[in-house]
């Protein structure tokens, strides 16, 4: 039987992090039989801008850490608090098997103000732990390249960034911006999580055009129709994109729709194929259906396609443990970046 | 005539190990830092372990005008502030019965001959047999003089008879090959070799001492111990802290010599050397000495090619701001000391040709750990190694020898699921955790193993010169070249970029401590 225990989160100095985070496990005292054991996979590091932000974070990190033990430090740098002090916070998450207690959470929450943030880095160099891989979360709704210092700072004590489209406020121009640092991110992974929610969306379309099963679906696709949630353009965006890689779609051009949406032609042997993207105001910031209109065996069909994408926290907690470089997702950002620098 | 006894029959069922005899410890400079954050605290926890002889006695000699009341009261303010166990009242008034105190000049003939004076009405009230262990904690420039007012004294015994006469002198050694040599030669002149200890605390770090354990007494690393095996060692002490008020000392020092020239080569023959034949003092000791004698030099051009030497800028120490090294009060301000120093070394023998020990130490850097790592080739890239994107990260084997000392070993284990999925995973072993009671403090073994007269943790003569005559190669090159430039590193990063540069042109990183 597995109990999940999680501490009261206490403040601490900058200089006593390390140490109070040892102390239950390395002078664990009690019987012999009541070991405190540490479970750790990797280090998290994950930041975002306020309070509120905050809040959810926190959650979800305690989500992620029985699937990943890790020790995260949540970094909250608030610009509009102008205080340069910064505060940090412990807390420890586990769980009891049978007599004995297994840490498998180290949650150190940093605060900072605006004129806290360049001594971030410093902080995070100190509490990360030695040679396990560690993962940048970067939760905060802006693309990760136009956070400046802090940003490139923490990207290179990161194996892994971590970053989540769905959230950004102006999504063509930051994917844009994005796409130039993940094609120049040497030795770090870069990875979107909206690009990972999408790929049940990736799976069902390849099985359902398959060309053993649905002969000439490929070849014959006319039409794609993309409906999303607020704050989904990217995920869309990059569907698109791996069709039009996948596929060897050369774009032709798009425009903006009123809507609001956005409509793309492509030109290839087998025809002119046009994809449409719109908006729906309300709902998850997911992909809510695909349609493809297409010929099978000669025939008109139509694929609509309705699906329930998996959550953050697990996508999160599954890209963590598979740090593998994804080229797919590399390429597929690089074509939606031409895509979206055409109707910019 | 009955047969003479050749082996002691009493110590059957002992144990093997030697035991420290009856003396008295003199503490040069007793009343200084070192003896109150190390060598008090020390002697009070093997005090309280009941492991120092029964007769035993600490008298600290300093020119601070002190009495042995206050020098007492000096002793537990030190062992309260820094000791690993608190003061326990209970114990110590016992303790604090074998503190006494001789104030007097090092260069003062009269100090020492009063310094006699007492030992012998200490030796004599704690029925100790003459035996006298002197501590050098003073700076080099006042061994000669202490040495030779300890020799006219009388105060040193004949090795070859009589009671125990040992000297205890602290690294650096020296500041070059030349002025090693001089103080040997100043030690020599009054004590025979197998009365000097030249202590590097380092060297009683537990994880070092496991070094040797962890090579011959498992069978599964040795056979591996080798550059069939092994692809790159990286060794690594980082310090936190800024020169603080070391100023005058670093100055003159630099991390080269404070810490590669002693510990760090120290801890790199330990791991390199070949297996000695027995666990004598002499034998690991010669094992050293052959290790550094097989160095490849690194000298002239080569000192560009293979090392980095840097200074702290400023930058972030737990979150606050802190000046950069030149700023340092002490420093000066065109200071060209490096706190900083990265070198590729390779070892020409047989064991280990063509396998790079890489090596760095600083001050500022984000966080104090002191290891070594031995990273092991990596699997071919077939079956589960086939991904170039992705290729699976090397088996390493890491010796933690400060904080938290202990070692882990790092391999490549299945996710738990139905897919394959290779994640590193660690094997820890922590001290603390796993033999419950903090280690000993290095000092304690060190002392403890001066009193029982086993040189095996001290530096032989020969290989501290083997060791400065290495290093020689590197700060000749830095002398010669009068640079008015050497590269800097903010205050809380893990060094200059150059480091980094040396490390990734043979393909490598330096790793994330």
């Amino acid at each position: 039987m597995t109990t999940l225990v999680a501490s009261e989160s206490r403040f601490v100095s900058l200089a006593a992090i390390e140490r109070e985070l040892a102390r239950p496990w390395q002078h664990p005292g009690g019987r012999r039989e009541e070991q405190t054991t540490r479970a750790l996979m990797g280090n998290l590091i994950a930041v975002c801008r306020s309070e509120r932000e905050r809040a959810g974070l926190e959650r979800e990190v305690a989500q992620i850490v029985p699937h990943y033990p890790t020790r995260a430090l949540l970094l909250v740098v608030d610009p509009a608090n102008q205080s340069a002090g910064i505060e940090a916070s412990i807390a420890l998450q586990g769980c009891i098997r049978g007599s004995s207690l297994q840490i498998c959470g180290e949650l150190v929450i940093i605060g900072a103000g605006g004129p806290g943030t360049p001594r971030l880095a410093s902080v995070a160099r100190a509490v990360l732990l030695g040679d396990l891989p560690t993962s940048l979360w970067w939760a905060s709704p802006e693309a990760p390249p136009l956070a400046g210092e802090l940003f490139s700072q923490l990207a290179e004590l990161a194996d892994q960034v971590i970053y989540d489209s769905a959230a950004w406020a102006d999504p063509l121009r930051q994917l844009v911006v994005t796409a130039t640092w993940v094609s120049g991110s040497g030795r770090q992974v870069a990875s979107d999580l909206a690009w990972r929610r999408a790929k049940l969306w990736r799976r069902i379309i390849a099985q359902s055009l398959d060309p053993t099963l649905a002969p000439g679906a490929l070849e014959g696709i006319e039409e794609v129709h993309i409906e999303h949630g607020p704050h989904a353009l990217t995920q869309a965006w990059l569907l698109s994109g791996w069709l039009a890689l996948r596929l060897g779609w050369v774009p032709r051009g798009g425009k903006l729709l009123p809507g609001p949406g956005v409509s793309w032609s492509f030109e290839w042997p087998h025809g002119r194929p046009r994809v449409e993207i719109r908006r729906h105001p309300e709902g998850e910031p997911d992909i809510r259906t695909v349609r493809i209109v297409t010929r099978v065996d000669g025939r008109p069909v139509t694929f609509r396609f309705e699906l329930q994408a998996a959550g953050r926290v697990a996508v999160s907690a599954e890209r963590l443990t598979d740090r593998a470089r994804d080229r797919l997702f590399e390429s597929s950002v690089a074509l939606a970046r031409t895509m979206a620098e055409a109707v910019l | 005539m009955a047969d003479v006894i050749a082996q002691n029959p009493l110590t059957a069922g002992l144990s093997a190990s030697l035991i420290p005899q009856p003396c008295t410890l003199v503490i040069f400079g007793g009343a200084g830092d070192l003896s109150a954050r190390k060598l008090l605290p020390a002697l009070y926890n093997l005090s309280l372990d009941g492991v120092l002889p029964a007769n035993f006695a600490v008298v600290g000699f300093a020119r601070n005008e002190l009495d042995d009341s206050s020098f007492a009261a000096f002793a537990r303010d030190g062992i309260q502030r820094f000791s690993r166990r608190p003061v326990a009242d209970a114990h110590w008034a016992e303790y604090a019965r074998s503190l006494f105190y001789a104030p007097g000049s090092f260069a003062d003939p009269q100090a020492y001959a009063e310094l006699k004076r007492r030992l012998e009405k200490i030796e004599t009230e704690f029925g100790i047999p003459g035996n006298r262990v002197f501590y050098l904690s003073i700076p080099p420039s006042l061994i000669a003089t202490c040495v030779d007012q300890l020799q006219a004294a009388g105060l040193v015994a004949d090795p070859r008879e009589g009671p125990i006469s040992r000297i205890i002198v602290e690294k650096p050694v020296g500041r070059d090959l030349a002025s090693a040599r001089a103080i040997n030669e100043v030690l020599a002149r009054a004590f025979d070799e197998s009365q000097i200890f030249r202590i590097d605390h380092y060297l009683g770090k537990e994880t070092v001492q496991n070094l040797l354990v962890l090579r011959f007494a498992n069978s599964v690393l040795e056979p591996l111990w080798n550059s069939k095996y092994i692809d790159h060692v990286q060794l690594t002490v980082a310090e936190e802290e800024g020169v603080g008020t070391r100023a005058g000392y670093y100055e003159e020092a630099g991390a080269c010599r404070d810490m590669v020239q002693n510990h760090i080569l120290q801890v790199l023959a330990m791991i390199a050397m070949e297996p000695p034949w027995s666990l004598a003092a002499e034998n690991i000791r010669d094992g050293k000495l052959n290790l550094l004698r097989c160095l490849r030099p690194v000298a002239g051009a080569d000192v560009d090619k293979q090392v980095v030497r840097a200074q702290y800028g400023p930058g972030y120490y737990h979150g606050e701001d802190v000046p950069g090294y030149r700023r340092e009060d002490g420093v000066r301000r065109d200071s060209t000391t490096e706190t900083y120093v990265a070198l590729k070394v390779l070892i020409d023998n047989w064991r280990w040709a063509g396998v790079p020990f890489y090596i760095r130490t600083g001050k500022r850097l984000p966080k104090r750990a002191s290891e070594a790592a031995i990273y092991f080739k990596p699997v071919p890239e077939i079956l589960f190694n086939t991904n170039r994107d992705e290729l699976l990260e090397p088996n390493v084997l890491t010796l933690r020898i400060q904080p938290d000392e202990g070692f882990s070993l790092r391999l490549s284990s299945k996710l738990p699921g139905p897919k394959v999925r290779i994640y590193p995973v660690k094997m820890d072993f922590h001290y603390g955790a796993t033999f419950g009671d903090s280690s000993p403090e290095a000092y304690e073994r060190l002392l403890l193993d001066v009193m029982a007269g086993d040189a095996t943790l001290f530096m032989r003569r020969d290989a501290v010169e083997a060791s400065w005559a290495w290093i020689g190669g590197v700060l000749d090159a830095w002398e010669a070249s009068r640079t008015r430039y050497v590269p800097e590193y903010a205050a809380g990063t893990w060094g200059p970029i150059e480091a980094d540069r040396l490390i990734e042109s043979d393909g490598r990183r330096w790793r994330t401590l």
